[in-house]
């Protein structure tokens, strides 16, 4: 969907991207880092916005600059509040569709299609002057959907928007990905890209820290010993036969009823633990991977980049 | 048992306390302000360049003084064909030009005025838009209001750091060349002759800082966008002269002597100016034929009208941008 | 042609709903609001030639020379730049349309709406400064007498959107090459348009002021008598029945072809928020 070869970009003494190299596959991909990453940037370059200082990046195998064949299959919803004030949500959506070239009756429906879908319809009417934060990130979306993009661009999707219409944005990007339109999502809150995808796009710096798939980005850290969190009544007593196992490097207990197991190979503590388990007749409660969330995996990240 | 909840709304609500005697808020906005223009090197660059027309004039009042020692020589005819092209007066008969002194300091310094006028038109265009518009854009007035600050100590503040600016390039230059053609000209009785002169330029550097800064305030509280502020100032400042020029062309002579003389503010700074220099009065006290001096007198406009359409001016500028401020102001009190 | 006359329809709807119409409506109608206060306090009596000044004064001098370029300024910067800062431009490069389509249909409405307003403006100055008169009678027996102002107001019509096509052009184009373009358009005006194509010098034919003098002087030759300048350059440069309406289309195609080269090549993302 997206390649990028050897592609950087600076902006006078400042880096922006730094010669990065990856495929962006079909589907949707959480593109995160932390602010000033390069995301934005990345986003920029791949809509044609910006040009490369170096390297190249072709979406659907052409470069997107200046190029309307590419970019009439891309929906962009910029980060911030590009907007012209005067008008009204539907008139903003609805130029917009006529710039990318839809014909008066696919446009006239197509308008109402994604205002409905964005939960806009009752203040398509008003000025965007005067919406909320959160109306503005909807009708941003909307006019990215307007056209029937094959790819679509989110910068930041979900900031200014409360936590419904987080629910809400975040229900309509998974639906959107359903029906085979790829994604391309940004954000530096973690946990909402998480929550929409597995597969990330992880900056810093101007460089790729991590690419791929949640878990498989895990494995990949071998020098990170990985956290196993057990939830049990009495866990100083899982503790002591664990304690002998060769695998486990480190053992920590927290609170009353909480385990925290450190081991390079995950997977032999996992086969070892149900019969520690049984053989002390303890009770657990829960038993789950502690650092597999994509905010440990930032941090792991972030702090070997930095 | 339960509790009662105390709820605090967490909205923004206006600073309803007492001001402290002596509260500097509008020296915070003047010191601010003058720092931040003046990190503009365009500015820096702009007011030091003035400093070329103070010392053209200290070298003018230079040959005027030398013109006393050399009088009847044929240096001294030199530079009275100086003082005739650059000047515009005629006392190639005057023997003791010590009497004159005072006339044609007057005349040099109304002429080095003018000049200094588009260094005022330049420094305030490039000072004086961005400061109520940038806050207007910004969203910045809630800021201010939030503290100890109100709408009438804001104006103030950013009033007089456009009168600064003004000042810089024509009170600064002007007291300063004065002081330097009193010193080279020499002695006590050169700074009794001229004293009155110092005050004239006092005030009619005065006359230039208020108008100028409330005229180019209120033009930029109107809008959020300094750039149309910049245009706003330089039609002000620059179509009035087209107009007034049309004006004088197209109405009889005598008719625009009056109310109808007095559209452009630059014309109505230099009348007011030349009324507070007391030119007329001085001429007509001299010995000179007329014809000596004609070329170098401004169009006779009465200054009360001048002084009218300026005061009006002045007036309505301030109350517009006090009006924009205060409803900003309120506005935001309502968050 | 779909986003294209979207585009020219849009451009124009908000040339005429934001405060910069407002703006320049004030500057346009400068030219009505002083002849109508010198019709105010005008004498009785009224010499042909006073007659003639006052008509063409303020529209030569006044409208062509000083508003109209001013005008172009105000929206010449904003052309593009407007949407730059508001980054606005994000949705026009990303849709179905070059970057160069863009600038030039952006231009195109923009100097439709400003050749308008100047139009406007020039037949309410016609009115204003001779509407009412009985004018046969003042330039009868005199060496105006045959004077035809409303040829003059139709040679008006034609040059005003002429200079507007002309100076919204440069004023674009600057829009573009400097950050800040207003600073620059108005160095530019004063010290182009207004100074050197007002010297008596043949740098002057440089200026789009001046060619657009030579195509207006070719169609009313009385015109040259208000040009200050020495006889014979005056008789060199203003010829009846020049036009000079090949150098202007010249400038304009010149200005627009670098306007669209630079926008073709260059990012329209303000430095601070690409650098995010």
């Amino acid at each position: 969907m997206i390649e990028l070869q050897s592609l950087s970009k600076w902006y006078g003494e400042v880096i922006g991207l730094n010669n990065v190299t990856a495929t962006i596959g079909d589907g949707m991909t959480g593109l995160v880092g932390p602010n000033g990453a390069g995301k934005s940037t990345l986003m920029g370059l791949a809509t044609g916005q910006l040009l490369p200082s170096m390297g190249r990046i072709r979406v659907f195998g052409q470069r997107s600059w200046n190029n309307p064949a590419v970019l009439s299959t891309i929906g962009y919803c910029p980060e911030g509040d590009p907007f012209w004030m005067n008008l009204s949500g539907r008139q903003f959506v609805s130029f917009l569709a006529k710039c990318s070239g839809m014909s008066f009756r696919a446009r006239r429906k197509s308008v109402e299609d994604v205002i409905e879908l964005t939960g806009m319809t009752a203040h398509a009417g008003r000025a965007i002057k005067g919406y909320s934060k959160g109306m503005r990130q909807r009708i941003k979306v909307a006019q990215a959907l307007v056209h029937g993009p094959k790819l679509l661009i989110l910068d930041e999707p979900f900031t200014g928007a409360d936590p419904v219409g987080r629910h809400e944005l975040g229900h309509l990007f998974r639906s959107l990905a359903d029906q085979g339109v790829n994604i391309l999502i940004s954000s530096h809150v973690l946990h909402e890209v998480e929550a929409l995808t597995n597969e990330i796009l992880m900056i810093d710096h101007g460089r790729i820290v991590a690419h791929g798939d949640l878990h498989s980005v895990r494995r990949a850290l071998h020098d990170r010993p990985h956290a196993i969190r057990v939830r049990l009544d009495e866990p100083r007593r899982l503790a002591a036969p664990l304690a002998a196992v060769e695998f486990v490097t480190g053992l920590k207990i927290s609170g009353s009823d909480s385990l925290l197991i450190e081991t390079p190979v995950p997977e032999q503590v996992f086969e070892q633990l149900p019969d520690l388990i049984l053989r002390e007749g303890l009770v657990v409660r829960e038993i789950s991977a502690a650092d597999e969330s994509l905010e440990a995996l930032f941090g792991y990240l972030t702090q070997r980049s930095a | 048992m339960t509790t009662a909840a105390t709820t605090n709304p967490n909205r923004y609500r206006r600073w309803d306390g007492e001001l402290n005697r002596g509260n500097r808020a509008w020296l915070v906005i003047v010191v601010t302000g003058i720092r931040l223009a003046l990190k503009e090197r365009k500015t820096r660059t702009l007011v030091m360049t003035v400093s070329g027309v103070a010392l053209g004039n200290c070298i003018i009042l230079y040959v005027l003084s030398l013109l006393e020692l050399v009088t009847g020589t044929e240096q001294g005819r030199a530079i009275l064909e100086f003082v005739r092209a650059f000047l515009r007066v005629d006392i190639s008969g005057v023997t003791r030009i010590e009497e004159y002194r005072e006339i044609l300091w007057r005349v040099l310094f109304l002429l080095v005025i003018k000049v200094e006028l588009f260094w005022v038109l330049l420094t305030v265009s490039k000072v004086g838009p961005g400061l109520i518009a940038h806050d207007l854009r910004h969203r910045a007035l809630p800021i201010y209001f939030a503290k100890p600050v109100t709408p009438l100590t804001y104006v103030l503040g950013k009033w007089i750091v456009v009168a600064a600016f003004v000042a810089m390039v024509v009170l600064v230059p002007n007291l300063f060349s004065m002081i330097v053609g009193v010193l080279i000209t020499g002695g006590l009785h050169t700074w009794g002759q001229t004293l009155g002169l110092g005050w004239d330029l006092l005030v009619s550097g005065l006359l230039i800082c208020v108008t100028s800064g409330a005229i180019v305030l209120a033009l930029s509280s109107l809008t959020s966008d300094h750039r149309y502020v910049t245009v706003g100032w330089l039609a002000v400042c620059l179509l009035p002269i087209f107009a007034q020029g049309i004006l004088d062309e197209s109405l009889p002579a005598g008719s625009t002597l009056g109310w109808l003389g007095c559209i452009s503010l630059r014309d109505n700074v230099m009348t007011v100016t030349d009324w507070l220099f007391g030119m007329r009065g001085l001429w007509e006290a001299s010995t000179l034929p007329t014809e000596a001096f004609a070329e170098s007198m401004l169009k006779p406009v009465r200054p009360i009208c001048a002084i009218t359409v300026l005061s009006g001016w002045v007036v309505c500028a301030m109350l517009v941008t006090y009006w924009r401020v205060v409803t900003f102001s309120r506005s935001a009190a309502n968050v | 042609m779909g986003p294209i006359l979207a585009l020219f329809g849009f451009t124009i709807r908000q040339t005429l709903v934001t405060r910069k119409v407002w703006l320049t409506i004030l500057i346009l109608a400068a030219p009505c609001a002083l002849l109508l206060l010198i019709r105010a306090f005008e004498p009785s009596t009224r010499q042909a030639q006073t007659l003639w000044e006052m008509y063409h004064v303020p529209a030569h001098f006044f409208l062509m020379s000083a508003l109209v370029p001013l005008v172009c300024v105000v929206h010449g910067a904003a052309l593009i730049g407007a949407d730059i800062e508001a980054r606005t431009i994000t949705y026009l490069t990303t849709r179905r349309m070059r970057r160069a389509t863009v600038l030039i249909v952006k231009y195109v409405a923009t100097a439709v709406v400003l050749a308008l307003l100047c139009d406007v403006a020039m037949v309410g100055l016609h009115f204003c400064a001779l509407g009412g008169r009985d004018l046969t009678s003042v330039i009868a027996h005199s060496e105006y007498s045959g004077w035809d102002p409303t040829g003059d107001l139709g040679c008006y019509l034609l040059v005003l959107p002429l200079a507007v096509v002309g100076f919204l052009a440069i004023f674009s184009l600057i829009g573009l090459v400097y950050s800040r373009p207003l600073a620059l358009s108005v160095v530019y005006l004063i010290i182009v348009e207004l100074i050197l194509s007002n010297l008596p010098l043949k740098a002057r034919m440089y200026t789009l002021s001046h060619q657009l003098r030579v195509t207006l002087a070719g169609a009313i030759p009385r015109l040259t008598r208000l040009y200050e300048l020495p006889a014979d350059l005056r008789e060199e440069m203003y010829l009846p029945g020049e036009t000079a309406l090949v150098e202007v289309l010249g400038i304009v195609v010149v200005a627009l072809a670098l306007a669209a080269l630079m926008v073709t090549v260059r990012e329209l993302m303000p430095a601070k928020m690409s650098r995010e």
